[in-house]
């Protein structure tokens, strides 16, 4: 019997076939289908129900001409342009800030993270700039060429990360900032950071929140006064996550009601749109970042282990994506978008469990969310880029 | 490595959501449970009281009553947010509009009596224009609701308020106690008279009815429902017009004893009942009181008022719990023992000199006509109430059959409860040698029983105490052959659909061991003494010939009690009626004209009250 070599293989194969990830195109197909189905249970029982979930279906749509588009880009060509999408990010995460200064448009709930024309929002930039981030950071770290060792190189790629993560603070939005740290760390690591410098930089880190609630508390001593270096709201989610007895009413009122629902759908769950706690409004925000709550409460564990499985297959699909690149800017990509929706999935379900602080983070392919999905899809035409390339 | 830390990362959600989901699934689906299902509890109206002939006694009035979510307390934690504002601001409007401090409002919605979700009542018997006000403005009282709630009423003020009692709210001591297992700590229960004898079917079962509820607390729909049951109407027997003039009577008497200089005089009690089945037809007590005071709650003012010392106790149902020395009314019982055991006879005659000294010079007794009957019958003695009569016969006793009075008396139900279906009976007390060792424990001398006790026993007086209901339903028992019935206020219990479900049969307490020779006698003389003895002046020009007898009871530091009590027809008895005043004076001249008009009243004749004199014992 021959022995068919890969290349031969591929020759044999029509182009198509050669292009396409089935494993990814099948998960991403069976996520956004599966989130279709909760994300209409979830909204079911609103007012405006039907058209949320026409706008949820539009969406995808928008997200799978992003895809094609992403997807027919050489994502070669990006590699030289670390500067100019570093600017671009960096132009789009203070976007609302600039129009609010324009006054165009106002903070919403205290916050500067939509693009909105008056009253009419248009879609977060911050979601769109995650990705130009990991553009930019697989370019940089790319030139290392798998070996980060020099204290320099280590400061530059810091550098490079600290400018996204700090003008998302001034949003300010700290869950996305947590979304940026995770990618740049993730890249980093594939990118060949060495273990000592990992320990370093996680000192940093611990030293730098630790800073943070070191003013924050100086802050309140002197002026008497919330908010002044940590959001109130941000400061109640973290004191509930550590104590959830702190307060009932508010912060931890959500995490609770959210336990029960998914605690409530035990095994099997309560069928689609008969889940109470998401239907009599005990849980915030089901049909965004509440979602996975109401897959817990509707479908039960079974449900949350099928979403789980999904969520597998997309990352370790990823994973080859990346393996099999041609290069390693290309692997690096890959390697921050799979970073970026590990964080997403353990912050959102880990918040949605009681089992990380609360952040506005939603959960990718099934939270409710225009921008976050165009995003999300403009990611998977990314890594059929590298794939469809990798020769 | 990556692929590591993706596992890791899964595998720890995937463990954390079995724990949630499968291990402690169930714990969190029953707090899923409690957190959308609400029961609301459904009042089921309480029973209402009517007299023998339907007459309403006790009815319910719907009145509207403003509630409040609990939620809408004060949460120190939420200090200054919105939403503790916009609290703030229902709670405002709602002590303008109902003129309830806010403090108030707050220390209802903080009450730990109800069930912790259910709405707190503000305010009760709220006028219908502010309802109007409320359900206009409704966006400015979220969380407030408007129910119904029933109340009793009095259609007929204070008539009969000792039999029919009051409700109130549930007492703590009420709630732990085995009786009210399944009350709620907010239901109204009987407290005194028929409300609290017949609680068990005046009280219906609430219903209830689980809703399923969103997280602001709006019902979505209806799970189940359980239909309240009401609780059953009842009769009494008793006459609300006889009632009527019973209490009047008293009223009159106690005018009639001020009229005769007997200024102390301010209560008394009247009995009347059926001798032929032990029926309750008036049963008044005086001074009375309101019922309706009680509804919702009374003020801690007026209670003082009416549990004051200098009240007369009003509250106090003098007709069942009142003790008296039973005085003349005693020596038909004294007669029929001493006829009984053949002490006396209907021919035995007697001699009255003013002061009687049977025991000896030195232990002399007067009768209560100092001058003295002189020469006496057997039946004279009951006519004319000549104690020294009763004394021979009392002495007689004392030497042949020493305790044979209170042997006889107790078979017609002296010295212990009669069971009457109201709460408070008392007792009394029939004294023997037992009794005076134990009374006089820390006093050796007095613990002998002597023959001036005996002697005293048997006109009525010495420690002798009877309730004016033992004194009724022991003439009753001679009036009709001698059986003493149990006696009753409660004729019918009434299903929804006003049939009666339960009739109240006549109850036989005893059938005391006594010819109906005897009885004759003893009823020859009672008749005797209405037409021409000590009761002669009140009955005058009355169309229906009565028996009966009068009493002037001497209490040690007071003015006499004044005593009648008789039953008619005399040969075909039907109803027997008891009137004791209290520092009244004489039996004769002030309680036998109540008793007139009360038996008037219930034979149909002509009430009239008449001014009688009488200075008998």
């Amino acid at each position: 019997m021959r022995r068919i070599t890969h290349g031969e293989m591929m020759e044999e194969r029509p182009l198509i076939f050669r292009a396409v990830n089935a494993p990814l195109i099948a998960s991403v197909v069976l996520l956004t289908v599966y989130g279709s189905v909760v994300v209409s249970s979830a909204v079911s029982s609103m007012s405006s129900g039907p058209s949320m979930l026409k706008r949820h279906l539009f969406g995808i749509g928008l997200g799978l001409v992003f895809m094609a588009v992403a997807w027919a880009f050489d994502y070669r060509k990006l590699e030289g342009w670390a500067g100019p999408l570093m600017a671009l990010s960096a132009l789009l995460i203070v976007s609302p800030r600039i129009l609010g200064f324009l006054k165009v448009s106002k903070a919403i709930s205290g916050s500067y993270s939509w693009l909105s024309i008056g009253k009419v929002r248009l879609f977060q930039p911050s979601e769109p700039a995650k990705l130009v981030v990991i553009v930019v950071l697989a370019a940089v770290i790319a030139r290392y060429g798998g070996k980060i060792e020099r204290p320099a190189d280590v400061a530059r790629i810091c550098g490079f990360a600290a400018v996204p993560f700090v003008l998302i603070l001034t949003q300010p939005d700290l869950g996305t900032g947590f979304v940026f740290i995770a990618i740049a760390v993730g890249m980093m690591l594939i990118g060949g950071l060495q273990p000592k410098w990992f320990l370093v930089l996680a000192l940093a880190g611990v030293l730098l929140v630790g800073g943070l609630f070191a003013a924050e508390s100086i802050a309140f001593r002197v002026t008497g006064d919330h908010n002044k270096v940590i959001p109130k709201h941000q400061m109640d989610r973290l004191t509930v996550f550590f104590d959830p007895s702190a307060d009932s009413a508010n912060a931890g009122f959500h995490v609770q009601q959210s336990k029960i629902a998914i605690g409530s759908g035990e095994l099997s769950g309560k069928g689609l749109r008969a889940g109470t706690q998401g239907n009599l409004y005990f849980l915030p925000e089901r049909h965004t970042d509440f979602i996975f709550s109401v897959l817990g409460e509707e479908l039960g564990f079974v449900g949350a282990i099928v979403l789980l499985g999904l969520y597998l297959a997309l990352l370790v699909t990823a994973m080859s994506i990346s393996a099999s690149s041609r290069d390693l800017f290309g692997a690096l990509i890959v390697a921050g978008v799979c970073t970026m929706w590990l964080f997403q999935i353990l912050e959102n379900i880990g918040m949605t469990i009681g089992v990380v602080p609360v952040t506005g983070i939603p959960l990718p392919f099934m939270s409710y969310g225009a921008s976050f999905m165009v995003t999300n899809m403009t990611a998977i035409g990314m890594l059929l880029s590298v794939w469809t390339r990798r020769y | 490595m990556f692929g590591a830390l993706i596992a890791a990362v899964l595998a720890i959600l995937a463990a954390r959501l079995w724990v949630m989901q499968v291990a402690e699934g169930s714990a969190y689906a029953l707090q899923a449970k409690q957190n959308r299902v609400r029961e609301v509890t459904l009042e089921a109206p309480r029973g209402q009281i009517f007299d023998r002939n339907g007459e309403p006694l006790v009815v319910n009035r719907a009145v509207l009553v403003v509630m409040a979510e609990p939620g809408l307390a004060y949460n120190e934690k939420a200090g200054e947010s919105a939403e503790e504002q916009a609290k703030g601001q229902v709670k405002q409007n709602l002590s303008t509009l109902l003129g309830v401090p806010v403090s108030e409002i707050e220390e209802k919605l903080a009450s730990k009596k109800e069930n912790a979700l259910a709405p707190r009542v503000i305010a009760t018997d709220v006028s219908l224009d502010k309802i109007a006000y409320l359900a206009e403005h409704a966006s400015e009282f979220e969380g407030i609701e408007v129910r119904s709630r029933a109340v009793r009423q009095y259609p007929q003020g204070r008539l009969a308020a000792h039999v029919l009692g009051y409700a109130g709210e549930i007492s703590d001591s009420q709630l732990s106690g085995a009786d009210y297992a399944g009350y709620d700590p907010t239901d109204i229960v009987g407290k005194t008279g028929a409300e609290l004898s017949f609680e068990n079917v005046l009280h219906g079962d609430r219903g209830a009815r689980i809703l399923e509820v969103t997280a602001g607390g709006r019902p979505r729909r209806m799970i189940s429902e359980t239909q309240p049951n009401a609780g059953k109407d009842i009769v009494l027997t008793i006459d609300s017009e006889i009632q009527k003039v019973a209490e009047e009577a008293l009223v009159d008497a106690l005018a009639d004893a001020h009229r005769n200089n007997s200024v102390k005089a301010k209560s008394g009690a009247a009995v009347a009942v059926d001798v032929t089945n032990g029926e309750v037809v008036a049963l008044a007590s005086c001074p009375t009181f309101d019922p309706a005071l009680f509804v919702g709650g009374i003020s801690q003012e007026t209670w003082a008022e009416i549990t004051d010392k200098s009240s007369e106790y009003p509250l106090s149902n003098r007709a069942i719990a009142g003790l008296y020395p039973p005085a003349s009314t005693f020596k038909a019982i004294t007669g029929l023992a001493g006829l009984d055991s053949g002490l006396t006879s209907a021919v035995s005659s007697y001699y009255c000199p003013g002061r009687w000294i049977g025991m000896g010079e030195q232990w002399g007794k007067w009768c209560w006509l100092h001058s003295g009957h002189k020469s006496m019958s057997f039946r004279g003695g009951v006519e004319e109430s000549c104690d020294a009569v009763f004394y021979e016969i009392g002495y007689a006793f004392y030497k042949n059959d020493r305790e044979g009075i209170q042997r006889f008396a107790r078979e017609f139900g002296y010295g212990s409860r009669l069971g009457i279906d109201l709460p408070g009976e008392r007792a009394g007390r029939m004294p023997d040698a037992k009794w005076k060792k134990e009374f006089n424990e820390d006093y050796p001398e007095y613990q002998r029983w002597l023959p001036g006790d005996t002697v005293n026993l048997a006109i009525g007086q010495g420690d002798t105490l009877v309730t004016p209901l033992q004194v009724a339903m022991s003439y009753a028992a001679i009036a009709n052959g001698g059986t003493l019935y149990k006696p009753h206020v409660l004729k019918e219990v009434l299903s929804s659909d006003g049939n009666p479900v339960v009739t109240v049969e006549p109850t036989v307490i005893a059938e005391p061991d006594v010819s109906d020779e005897d009885l004759r006698t003893m009823r020859t003389a009672l008749k005797q003494v209405v037409r021409t003895g000590t009761g002669k002046s009140a009955f005058r020009g009355f169309n229906v010939s009565v028996a009966g007898k009068t009493g002037t009871a001497e209490v040690a530091g007071k003015d006499d009690f004044a005593w009648f009590v008789g039953y008619a027809p005399a040969d075909s008895p039907k109803y027997c009626v008891a009137v004791v005043i209290e520092q009244g004076g004489s039996g004769g001249s002030v309680a036998a004209p109540a008793a007139r008009q009360i038996l008037a009243a219930l034979l149909g004749e002509k009430i009239e009250h008449v001014n009688a004199t009488d200075n008998s014992r």
